[in-house]
């Protein structure tokens, strides 16, 4: 692995481990640097800040869930990326609870509308229609994931996928997306 | 081909925010998304492409920061993001996985791309829409057009590009006028890279047009034994950058020396290691075949003519693109040498 990726895991692995038990904004540059034996240099050669580091540690692990040599679908997807909350619970709890500019609730959202116009495009052709349900949908299942990882006794990540895609699939939501959608659904 | 909607668009996703970044946070952006592109990039060529880029990177006044900065200012983000998406993921990446599973199933050369010559008048042009159809099934999601005031049909051509979201198209206009009328063109889109031809003496003016419209371009030039030195000199170098070009393609001329033809390559590999100017340039066709080579193993390039006949590799008289389909026309024009490994 080339030496910039290197100390770019270490940085994000040094992060994933201090918010095993603390929260983010107590969290410090300096206090990363010292759980991984960095210099404060190295981490500005790689980061801006310590938000750029959890967003590269969510895009880079993320990455590593597709598989691009085999069909995935939407929930498929889904469920790898809830797997992956699964293993990093605490951590993603902590993330899930920054609030403001660098919110990471933002960066989630972002991907996982991207996913859903995409699966949704067949479907939902009027580009507005289709950028409403998406958000829309976004912000619905960021919100049960976060509950879900919150969960004392959560269900796997199986169930809870599952539990997701009737709840979306169910001709309720469908239809209501059809029907505000109008002449332009197929 | 298009059977992934929801990993390309996650992809396209990551590559987006990249172009951001970089907007934000030039220099640690663009170390960060070349990285990626180490880390995740699955197709051989892209990894070779990015650790070269990494490894030029390393230094700090390397000019491919102001290159790829420059790049993301200065050109529509849309079209960056399709072209980058277009040649990275759907041709070195999904395009490779296709080419080599057919290679090694039917025993032929599948090329990368392919390099159509439309500046020959002819009463039976070549049908790009088919010709790009039928090349996406094979994996082949790049084509190299050439165009200029012998060209039938050029709105046909921009037709076909647009339809194909897909692929990516490096439309390369042979003289003043095409460029002129490429340049003031509106019907470009965000898959075409447009690349008028200039020399050593004369850059095109199309340059500062298709600045302002924040079109992605590049330069073309033809080299031969006479003038080769003349477009590798840190003058003329000087002068590409200076009139905003991002990209030089070298072209050989019809008839140059092989053995100029490989001087003017490791040359322009050297210049591309040293990183000195904001600038990337390329010797169009070892570049292609150098790309397939490393996708292939073995190195292989198609040329056709505006009629569909093959100007490369040589023609025996019977493969014409139309008459058979691509495939045919591959199998029969490039059987493999050496088995697949």
């Amino acid at each position: 692995m080339p030496e910039a990726n290197i100390t770019k895991r270490a940085l994000g692995a040094a992060l994933k481990t201090l918010m095993q038990t603390h929260a983010f904004h107590k969290i410090s540059v300096g206090d990363i640097c010292e759980q991984c034996g960095m210099h404060r240099k190295s981490f500005y050669y790689h980061f801006q800040d310590k938000y750029d580091l959890l967003n590269w540690v969510f895009y880079s692990e993320f990455m590593q869930l597709l598989d691009t040599d085999h069909q995935s679908d939407l929930w498929t997807y889904l469920r790898k990326i809830c797997d992956y909350f699964a293993e990093n619970r605490q951590f993603y709890i902590n993330a899930f609870a920054i609030e403001g500019q660098n919110a990471f609730s933002d960066t989630f959202n972002e991907t996982l509308e991207a996913i859903l116009s995409a699966y949704f495009r067949p479907e939902i052709r009027d580009d507005e229609v289709r950028e409403f349900y998406c958000v829309f949908l976004s912000d619905a299942l960021r919100c049960a994931i976060v509950r879900w990882l919150r969960d004392g006794k959560p269900a796997s990540a199986e169930q809870f996928v599952s539990l997701c895609r009737r709840t979306v699939d169910s001709s309720t939501i469908r239809n209501t997306a059809s029907q505000s959608a109008g002449k332009s659904v197929e | 081909m298009d059977n992934q909607p929801v990993i390309k668009a996650a992809i396209r996703n990551v590559v987006s925010k990249g172009i951001r970044d970089i907007r934000r946070d030039p220099n640690r952006s663009i170390r960060r998304l070349v990285d990626l592109g180490i880390q995740f990039g699955r197709g051989r060529y892209q990894h070779t492409f990015f650790t070269d880029a990494q490894s030029a990177l390393k230094k700090k006044q390397s000019a491919y920061y102001d290159l790829v900065t420059s790049l993301i200012r200065n050109v529509e983000p849309k079209t960056l993001e399709t072209l980058g998406f277009n040649v990275g993921y759907m041709s070195w990446t999904q395009g490779a996985k296709t080419i080599r599973a057919y290679e090694k199933e039917r025993g032929v050369n599948v090329p990368w791309t392919i390099l159509l010559d439309f500046n020959h008048p002819t009463d039976s042009p070549i049908d790009l829409n088919q010709l790009v159809n039928e090349g996406e099934k094979l994996g082949i999601t790049a084509y190299f057009l050439f165009v200029g005031k012998q060209t039938t049909d050029l709105d046909t051509l921009l037709s076909a590009a647009e339809a194909h979201g897909s692929s990516a198209f490096f439309l390369f206009s042979v003289d003043e006028e095409t460029n002129e009328i490429l340049a003031r063109s509106d019907a470009l889109f965000s898959n075409t890279l447009l690349v008028p031809r200039g020399s050593q003496t004369v850059l095109p003016a199309a340059g500062a047009l298709l600045s302002e419209k924040k079109r992605m371009f590049g330069l073309n030039c033809e080299y031969n034994e006479v003038n080769a030195a003349a477009y590798l000199s840190d003058a003329f170098l000087q002068s590409v950058v200076r009139e905003g070009y991002p990209f030089l393609f070298l072209l050989p001329a019809p008839g140059c020396e092989p053995a100029v033809r490989a001087y003017v390559y490791d040359q322009i590999v050297e210049i591309r290691s040293r990183g000195r100017y904001p600038l990337f340039p390329v010797e169009l066709i070892n570049d292609v075949q150098q790309v397939d080579h490393i996708i292939s193993n073995e190195s292989c390039m198609l040329v056709l003519s505006s009629d569909g006949s093959l100007v490369y590799p040589a023609n025996t008289g019977t493969e014409r693109f139309g008459i058979l389909s691509l495939a045919t026309l591959i199998e029969q024009a490039m059987p493999r040498v050496r088995h697949h490994r």
